[in-house]
């Protein structure tokens, strides 16, 4: 039979996974009362069951490039991945507190990385949704109605996720530092500043060819 | 009205309150990101997907079938 504290344990675990994906509804319902919510209340944790989700999706890529269909075997490029993607977020997250130092704003690690870490979810049903397209739907696609119908619906979609991401990611700033529109802006001005030259170099060494970001 | 009921607006106040109401100067600028970003706020998807349909087909009509090579390049991108 199975020990009181061993129970308690599993019922956490899921309550934490519901908690995430009750969260991940808000942010597609009501994105600003979602990433509000989750800038005072969120814990740690949460961001657990996120970077499981990541983790999970590069040993899913890799699965898919090196056509090796095995849910059990972790290849040691997905676990390079997530390390370049944890490093990438934690100087991100780092970035924007130091920032916000400049900019005299009161913020929290804590709660700029929930927010941020909530605020991949566009990105990870879009690397989700694209690795599987590349092996229902594979580039590249013939000069007719049916490849450029399919290639124009993808951008579409890429599209609206971008278009999304920006979305979250300016709340996210918004809630996690409180900074003015102005500020929020200049914020992102001087973030891009470095992260494109930085994504260009992430490319040139094949560590991601679109930004996990 | 009792200390509870107003425990609970006040909490909701202050929630609500968290950051500032944006201000950017010019009341007609501060207009114009309210009208922009109030809908937003709520089900975004209503004017993500057709900014975003009327952007693909804007890069279809700037691009044409360099469309297609777009895609592919961002469906190498996983």
């Amino acid at each position: 039979m199975m020990e009181k504290s061993n129970l308690i344990f599993i019922s956490e675990i899921i309550a934490l996974i519901i908690i995430v994906f009750r969260n991940f509804l808000y942010l597609v319902i009501t994105p600003y009362k979602a990433i509000r919510n989750i800038s005072q209340h969120s814990r740690f944790s949460e961001c657990l069951v996120i970077f499981l989700l990541v983790f999970l999706y590069f040993n899913y890529a890799s699965a898919i490039r090196t056509q090796s269909f095995h849910p059990l075997v972790i290849t040691s490029s997905a676990i390079q991945s997530f390390s370049y993607f944890i490093l990438t977020f934690y100087i991100t997250v780092c970035f924007f507190k130091l920032i916000s130092i400049l900019f005299n704003l009161k913020t929290t690690i804590l709660s700029l990385t929930t927010t941020f870490a909530y605020s991949l979810l566009p990105t990870l049903i879009w690397f989700y949704v694209t690795s599987s397209l590349f092996i229902l739907f594979p580039p590249p696609r013939g000069e007719n109605f049916w490849g450029l119908s399919l290639s124009l619906i993808f951008v579409v979609f890429s599209l609206s996720l971008l278009l999304w991401r920006i979305i979250l990611l300016y709340l996210s700033l918004r809630f996690a530092t409180k900074a003015s529109f102005g500020q929020i802006i200049l914020m992102i001005l001087f973030f891009m500043t470095w992260f494109l030259p930085a994504s260009y170099a992430m490319y040139f060494l094949h560590i991601f060819r679109v930004p996990f970001i | 009205m009792s200390d509870k009921i107003f425990d609970k607006i006040q909490n909701r106040f202050d929630e609500i309150y968290v950051v500032e109401p944006t201000n950017l100067g010019l009341p007609s600028l501060t207009n114009l990101y309210k009208l922009t970003t109030g809908p937003l706020k709520k089900l975004p998807i209503r004017i993500i997907l057709p900014v975003s349909f009327l952007s693909g087909l804007a890069i279809y009509l700037f691009l044409g079938y360099l469309l297609l090579r777009l895609a592919s390049i961002l469906q190498w991108g996983f």
